[in-house]
């Protein structure tokens, strides 16, 4: 599943030139990310939009397909909020996942 | 700011202090003297701190307060005893941090808490450490907050196994956010940060850090005296034990009240002496909390499920009443030009979706624009939330969106193109920075 750190993006949109089947802009310029697994024959122009991005922003996350977003907690004094607490100690075992960004491959 | 329980019982003094009885309990002190407890008070009220013999022995600690069912009063309500198992189960020494920030403008509950009763707190932060075998407490607050002073006078007089500091924080909206405090301690920037790592495993210097508001802390340090039975002994089973509430707006006496989980809204109301005039909404948990329609809103349950199925959230626990004079769509777009310029800046959605639906809602209450606005506005509601690194836009998308329905025929009329008479008000509720 494609993920963005929103802090590291800057809106540049090279992701959405080179996978527009899976990224799309929003008014402003921002990714709007396909919420689903990569669909196998998509990954290479995947890892190429990864590749492309200047803040290394971009990520995929292989494995369950289980939120691992920051921002899971819609609470505003959530985990967002403040002083707040972990929403995410209910999500599956984060041993399981990997993480393939920026220039790793 | 703090006012009177209804029905408070006398506390008896006796050598081993008797539970706080059906009455006050983190404000007890202050309803029985009207004046902040010093140590020796606080000692006779309370009893002496219950620090297990050894450091780093946290079970018993967790054991009775997962029994106790607390859950955080900081707005999420995560249950406190899970929070300090998983910083008990990192490697490293751990740290905690009480966070007192209370950036939430319309909320005094941390405020009155740290003024009237700062012991409370620092015995629930020291207790907490202690068990965990912390290296360290620290309390926070904003610059030039009040409790600053209080912290520090209460802290001069202790003798604690674990050393406690205070830190001043900028007095910014996201600045008690629990990353952004975590990032200005170790860096002194004051920006929210996107997870993971998540405190409880590297947080401040690198340790699990415990980050708890400060009033979670003060229960805390009384079911440690009490026990777990005895801070069921009110609330419900979904929110058991009391909550300090801030009730402010068309209210006879707006303050901070001590309530038993579970109150009806409309209960809560009148613990500020009921309403002054007529109002028809309620803005519940703060700034970034949702407005409810009253009468309809007055049965809910200050629970965070129960609030959640009447399509608000608990949060801080911040209830203001809106005469029904006042045009809430005005109000709001108020409300949401500070949460815009409240943005850290960092994430595109946040940094420019707010200010856009901000004007949007500040057209439309001028009355210009109309449904093109509006539908403008609905799309840009589905776009920013999940999108940003904490959960400020979210909040800021949740206050603007519960404002459509609830003042819905306030809405019809300014789409015809009319100003309502509550168009031109100034902010009814307090913005910072703003005269």
């Amino acid at each position: 599943m494609l993920q963005v750190d929103p802090i590291a993006c800057v809106g540049r949109g090279l992701c959405a030139e080179l996978l527009p089947e899976l990224v799309g802009l929003d008014e402003w310029g921002y990714p709007l990310l396909d919420r689903n697994p990569v669909p196998a024959e998509l990954i290479p122009q995947a890892r190429r939009a990864i590749t492309a991005c200047p803040t290394l922003a971009l990520r995929l996350q292989v494995g369950s397909a289980a939120h691992a977003e920051p921002s899971s907690n819609t609470d505003p004094h959530g985990r967002h909020g403040h002083d707040s607490d972990d929403p995410d100690e209910d999500t599956p075992d984060r041993a399981q996942e990997r993480t393939v960004g920026g220039l790793a491959e | 700011m703090t006012r009177a329980w209804a029905g408070c019982a006398p506390t008896i003094h006796s050598p081993t202090p008797a539970p706080p009885g059906a009455g006050p309990r983190l404000l007890a002190g202050w309803h029985e003297t009207g004046a902040p407890a010093d140590l020796d008070e606080h000692r006779r009220r309370y009893g002496r701190l219950p620090l297990h013999r050894r450091a780093g022995r946290p079970d018993q600690l967790i054991e009775k307060v997962a029994a106790a069912g607390l859950r955080g009063r900081g707005g999420a309500g995560f249950p406190t005893a899970r929070k300090l198992a998983a910083v008990a189960a990192g490697r490293r020494r751990p740290l905690v941090l009480a966070n007192g920030c209370e950036s939430e403008p319309a909320s005094a509950k941390d405020a009155a808490l740290l003024n009237l009763a700062p012991r409370l707190v620092l015995d629930g932060a020291v207790l907490a450490a202690h068990a965990l075998g912390a290296a360290e407490a620290v309390v926070c607050a904003h610059q030039g907050a009040l409790a600053l002073h209080a912290l520090h006078q209460a802290i001069v007089e202790r003798d604690d196994p674990v050393p406690i500091r205070v830190v001043a924080v900028p007095p910014r909206y996201v600045a008690s956010e629990e990353s952004a405090l975590i990032h200005f301690l170790n860096t002194g920037d004051a920006r929210p940060t996107t997870t993971p790592p998540r405190p409880s495993e590297r947080g401040v210097g690198g340790r699990p850090t415990l980050v708890d508001n400060v009033e979670t802390l003060a229960h805390l340090a009384l079911i440690a005296r009490f026990g777990a039975g005895w801070f069921r002994s009110v609330g419900t089973a979904e929110l058991p034990g009391t909550l300090l509430i801030t009730v402010d707006g068309a209210v006879r006496r707006p303050g901070v009240y001590e309530v038993p989980g579970g109150t009806a809204l409309g209960a809560a109301l009148q613990c500020a002496g009921g309403l002054v005039e007529q109002v028809h909404a309620v803005l519940v948990g703060g700034y970034a909390g949702s407005w409810l329609a009253v009468p309809e809103a007055l049965d809910a349950p200050l629970t965070h499920e129960g609030l959640r199925t009447a399509g608000a959230a608990l949060g801080v626990a911040v209830l203001l009443a809106l005469p029904a004079e006042a045009c809430g769509l005005a109000q709001t777009a108020h409300l949401l030009r500070y949460l815009a310029a409240e943005s850290a800046g960092q994430c595109g959605p946040c940094t420019f979706g707010l200010p856009a639906i901000a004007t949007d809602l500040a057209e439309l209450v001028v009355g210009r624009g109309g449904h093109a606005v509006l539908e403008r506005l609905t799309r840009r509601f589905a776009v920013i939330p999940r999108r940003g690194a904490c959960a400020h836009p979210d909040g800021a998308v949740r206050l603007a969106a519960s404002a459509l329905p609830v003042f819905a025929a306030d809405l019809a009329e300014h789409l015809r193109g009319r100003r309502c008479a509550g168009a031109g008000h100034q902010p009814l509720f307090p913005i910072p920075g703003r005269r």
